[in-house]
């Protein structure tokens, strides 16, 4: 299953993000993907507001690779980018990525393993100045529902915009 | 219970103190000596830093698991290094201090488990120390600075404005919301495929550059005004590559001065104006990022132009180095403070 979302800026990136965050029920893990400057933190600011983080707590995790978060759910920010490629067998990975935690995983496609696993995957498209083309789809049952409730989050607000209808607003 | 109070001989006495200092937090390993008589005041006797760039060039990057196990290779040859080249044996150093965070986990164990072992074995009081703080004080290494006096602190993994007040008393100010300005660098020499490290390079190149040829954002944080924002302009770099991807003339010099001197702007500001907020007499540049030519420049321009001075430690001292572990581990291990040796490593210690 598949759902493409289009934002027109960060601060809509951040929103579409928060609003996957609120969805959240533990476990999931979510697979970022997309080129240098693509989104890939700005979206996670928003899915740690989902998860009632502070989104100034969430900084770029290059340098450390791995960040954990307190919110409503655990949050494990990780990133692969300074790794070339790594196993899950690796870094006490395995621990961080299958857990009732959130796993947000920036970069990825550098996981070896990457192919083989359930998660949501999250690529986001470099479009324009401000507009990113945010591509999600489901790997797994789970996240099959994740996205059906993102769905009807589009349903009940009667608009694909990343804000509630009460406080809507468009371009 | 009663517990009853061991008393600790203070290690203030005539005699100077011999400091071992062990950081590894990230991809360095290294160890130093330093003699110290007073908080503040000390002689770097020896300062070794072994990196690991021919191992990682390989990957690309840094291999956590890679670094902690060549750590493990590399932190006794290091000490041992460190301790020839000051003249002095394992059994006159008096205390010894390590970095317990914040970096790689498996990187900081090496270091703090060899440090605990150290202690252990010798008798010798431990003083765990945080990274941050070592950067902080690096510029006391080699200046005499009054306190209080404002530090920026930029390196690959680090991007914050300290207000440093005392020893031990440190108030953060503000720093970046997202990116690192030393991760800005090297991921902008990756989108422009010119290797690693980005700092070095895009310094290099920008001497050939015009400044002004292209428009790159300033961005500022909203209600904010000491804190950094540095993922938009690392976009800003991807889109006019993209945009100039088709045929256009590339112009590479220019970029890369346009980029620096754009983050050079963003670090210039918010740090002169917590400055004059706070009234320092002295600015601090440290850590990686200070080997920058065009931010030492404009800051020692700008800053001197404003009334303040500025002190930059010598590029060794910039970088992750030991001697500036010893040195804030120094005024505690003075007043004969020490840590237990179960202290653990945090891989996000705060400050």
């Amino acid at each position: 299953m598949d759902v493409i979302l289009h934002s027109n800026s960060a601060r809509e990136t951040k929103a579409w993000g928060r609003r996957l965050g609120s969805l959240l029920e533990g476990g999931e893990l979510l697979a970022l993907t997309g080129d240098l400057g693509a989104g890939k933190t700005c979206f996670v600011k928003g899915v740690a507001k989902g998860l009632s983080l502070r989104e100034e707590e969430i900084l770029s995790p290059t340098f450390t690779i791995i960040q954990e978060h307190r919110g409503r759910l655990p949050l494990y920010h990780i990133d692969l980018y300074r790794l070339e490629t790594v196993e899950v067998e690796e870094l006490g990975l395995r621990e961080y990525l299958f857990s009732a935690a959130i796993a947000a995983v920036e970069w990825f496609e550098r996981l070896r393993e990457a192919a083989e696993l359930d998660c949501l995957e999250i690529k986001i498209v470099l479009e324009g100045a401000n507009r990113r083309r945010i591509e999600l789809r489901a790997k797994g049952a789970p996240y099959v529902a994740v996205l059906e409730r993102l769905e009807q989050c589009f349903v009940a607000s009667g608009s694909q915009a990343p804000y509630p209808s009460s406080c809507a607003k468009i371009g | 219970m009663i517990r009853r109070r061991r008393r600790i001989q203070p290690l203030r006495r005539t005699k100077p103190v011999l400091i071992l200092g062990i950081e590894s937090s990230c991809d360095d390993a290294a160890a130093a000596v330093l003699e110290t008589h007073a908080p503040g005041q000390a002689t770097v006797r020896s300062s070794v830093v072994a990196g690991q760039d021919e191992i990682h060039g390989r990957f690309g990057g840094v291999v956590p698991e890679l670094a902690s196990r060549c750590h493990v290779r590399s932190i006794v040859p290091v000490i041992e290094g460190a301790l020839k080249l000051a003249g002095c044996e394992l059994a006159q150093i008096d205390a010894i201090a390590a970095t317990r965070g914040p970096g790689l986990v498996g990187s900081l164990l090496v270091g703090l488990m060899c440090a605990k072992g150290l202690a252990q074995a010798l008798g010798l009081p431990l003083a765990g120390v945080n990274h941050i703080e070592g950067h902080l004080l690096a510029p006391l290494l080699e200046h005499r600075v009054a306190m209080p006096f404002l530090a920026l602190v930029v390196s690959g993994g680090h991007t914050a404005l300290f207000l440093v007040e005392g020893f031990g008393r440190y108030r953060r100010l503000g720093g970046t919301r997202d990116d690192a300005a030393g991760e800005a660098f090297d991921k902008v020499a990756k989108l422009m495929g010119l290797g690693y490290p980005g700092g070095r390079i895009i310094d290099e190149m920008a001497r050939q550059g015009h400044r002004g040829r292209f428009k790159l954002p300033r961005a500022r944080v909203r209600g904010a005004r000491f804190d950094l924002s540095f993922s938009g302009i690392k976009t800003a770099v991807a889109l006019t590559l993209r945009d100039r991807a088709n045929g256009a003339d590339a112009a590479p010099h220019d970029l890369a001065a346009s980029f620096q001197e754009a983050v050079v702007d963003m670090l210039l500001k918010p740090t002169l104006a917590a400055a004059r907020e706070h009234e320092v007499a002295t600015i601090a540049l440290t850590g990686g990022v200070a080997a920058n030519s065009r931010l030492r420049q404009r800051l020692a321009a700008e800053a001197e132009s404003a009334g303040f001075g500025v002190v930059a430690p010598s590029l060794k001292y910039c970088t992750d180095n030991a001697a500036m572990i010893a040195l804030a581990a120094s005024y505690r291990l003075l007043r004969a403070e020490r840590d237990p040796l179960d202290l653990d490593a945090e891989a996000s210690l705060a400050l």
